[in-house]
């Protein structure tokens, strides 16, 4: 057996395990430039569409404790995502796979590098919720389109590309069929955002999932990384302690993460990256560990906390110029 | 599971006719680990992946033969229908003898044509595909029968032989837990 099989580790929250980050000066600039304003609204525009919206098919999907299959909606979510990154000046487009009923509808837009075009950074976050779906994932979408914003005022070597993906809630099935395609075999980093606005700071708020240990208070963003992506995340750790956004913890799960034990890390929108090879983190806030209107109709705005939002959304775009390599 | 079960009680019966042509009288004499053997009893298996577990119930059918010393091999199938496949195994075990009580650890190599993305939930069905599209068919375990008794000369009684396994490609994605609830052996 391989040393790393099976090993999965906790790494220090503020113990940063590389040297000074690269592009810090830029990645400490886009940290900067992310408007914290604009973040609620768009996750408030977001929960009102999937309040407003038709649900999509449950057929094969019967609701569970906790999973309320029958309450999924995107359409609004995808089409307000559309016409954001559109009047970005992205070049947008809405890639369709899957069969029916259940059809990914993902949304795609892409800041072209110059010099190193092929080498693509990936941010994403599911589109798809259940109810009004705030913190899951109206805020992984609401932290996308804040570093959309800030990426596209900037130019860089390599190619940013975002993606918001869909029906994350019927097993990762956008996601799955994007990467099963190879249309990210050209990604070197990816980042996926899933649940990244809700914090409890009570002791014992925080839960963990089998072998694992997230502490006992539920204040931290975490990052879930494997044996492909330990590095990303341990340049992630120390660009974080050296601008000091927000508490950061670290899990990796040795080798490919794809093992009994680590399933609770590979059930979003990373997994099918971390299947084939390809290097991803996941960003949350642990979502169920933590919160307890996961999947529920009280998934409202108003239960997250919109400073630890903004923290998250400035590390993301800290982190995109510390790997885009920022040009003049 | 009926197929099996008539397979076993088959099995069973021609032992039964096979070791009187050497005389029972013969047969007590020569030291059970010496001879050859079969075996027979339900199972369950457990497979565990990272988006997936399930369960099945099975059918152990297998023979055991002399190798050296305390060790014998072993050769077997694992009879079942879904979600549990059919399993083809073989190994070596090491089976000392106190008295009645001849406890055995051994290490089992197999072949199983376990089938996962069709099985289970909708939910994940192409995430689990992913996961169990590289599998090498070929598993390895390790097992242990601590509750192994010769109750006679020809007769063995074994319960809750416990088994844990993976497939050896990827290594540890998918562990398998092998329980034989009670398996009863003849000597030939």
């Amino acid at each position: 057996m391989r040393r790393e099989v099976l090993l999965f580790a906790l790494l220090a929250a503020c113990v940063p395990s590389s040297p000074e980050p690269a592009n810090l000066a830029a990645a400490d600039d886009m940290a900067r430039a992310v408007d914290a304003a604009t973040l609620m609204p768009w996750v408030v525009q977001l929960a009102d569409g999937h309040l407003a919206d038709d649900v999509v098919s449950c057929e094969g999907f019967p609701p569970m404790d906790r999973y309320p299959s029958c309450d999924l909606s995107r359409d609004a979510a995808v089409a307000l995502v559309f016409a954001t990154f559109t009047a970005l000046g992205y070049q947008t487009r809405i890639e369709e796979q899957g069969e029916a009923p259940h059809v990914a509808r993902n949304v795609i837009a892409e800041h072209a590098g110059h010099g190193r075009a092929s080498e693509v950074i990936l941010v994403a976050a599911h589109v798809d919720a259940f109810h009004a779906g705030a913190d899951d994932n109206s805020s992984g979408v609401a932290a996308m389109l804040e570093v959309a914003r800030v990426v596209a005022q900037r130019s860089f070597a390599r190619t940013v590309r975002f993606v918001a993906f869909d029906l994350e809630e019927r097993g990762a099935l956008g996601s799955t069929l994007y990467v099963d395609a190879g249309m990210a075999d050209d990604v070197i980093a990816a980042v996926v955002l899933e649940c990244v606005g809700f914090t409890d700071h009570r002791p014992g708020s925080q839960d963990s999932p089998p072998g694992l240990n997230l502490g006992d208070v539920g204040d931290s963003l975490l990052i879930a990384a494997n044996g492909d992506s330990t590095s990303m995340a341990q340049q992630m750790l120390a660009l974080n302690h050296a601008l000091e956004l927000i508490t950061l913890r670290a899990v990796i799960a040795g080798s490919s993460g794809a093992f009994p034990l680590t399933g609770a890390l590979l059930r979003s929108d990373n997994g099918p990256f971390w299947l084939r090879g390809i290097p991803a983190v996941m960003l949350t806030d642990s979502a169920n560990y933590r919160n307890p209107h996961y999947h529920q109709v009280t998934d409202t705005p108003d239960t997250l906390d919109p400073l630890f939002l903004a923290q998250a959304t400035r590390l993301v775009a800290a982190t995109v110029a510390m790997w885009a390599e920022p040009q003049p | 599971m009926k197929v099996a079960a008539q397979l076993g009680v088959l099995m069973c019966v021609v032992s039964a006719f096979l070791a009187p042509t050497q005389g029972v009288a013969q047969a007590a004499r020569v030291p059970p680990l010496q001879r050859l053997e079969v075996y027979v009893g339900p199972s369950s298996l457990m497979l565990l992946g990272p988006v997936s577990g399930e369960i099945g119930w099975a059918f152990d059918v297998g023979v055991q033969g002399p190798l050296h010393a305390t060790w014998r091999w072993m050769a077997g199938a694992r009879l079942a229908m879904s979600p549990i496949a059919p399993e083809m195994f073989g190994g070596v075990s090491a089976q000392p003898r106190f008295g009645r009580w001849s406890p055995s650890v051994g290490v089992e190599l197999g072949l199983t044509a376990r089938g996962l993305a069709d099985q289970g939930d909708r939910l994940l069905m192409e995430l689990r595909d992913v996961s169990s599209r590289d599998l090498v068919p070929l598993y390895v375990a390790l097992y242990a029968a601590p509750l192994r008794f010769h109750v006679s000369p020809r007769w063995r009684l074994s319960l809750l032989e416990l088994g844990v396994g993976t497939h050896v490609a990827p290594f540890g994605r998918y562990v398998r837990l092998q329980l034989l609830l009670a398996a009863i052996g003849v000597a030939l």
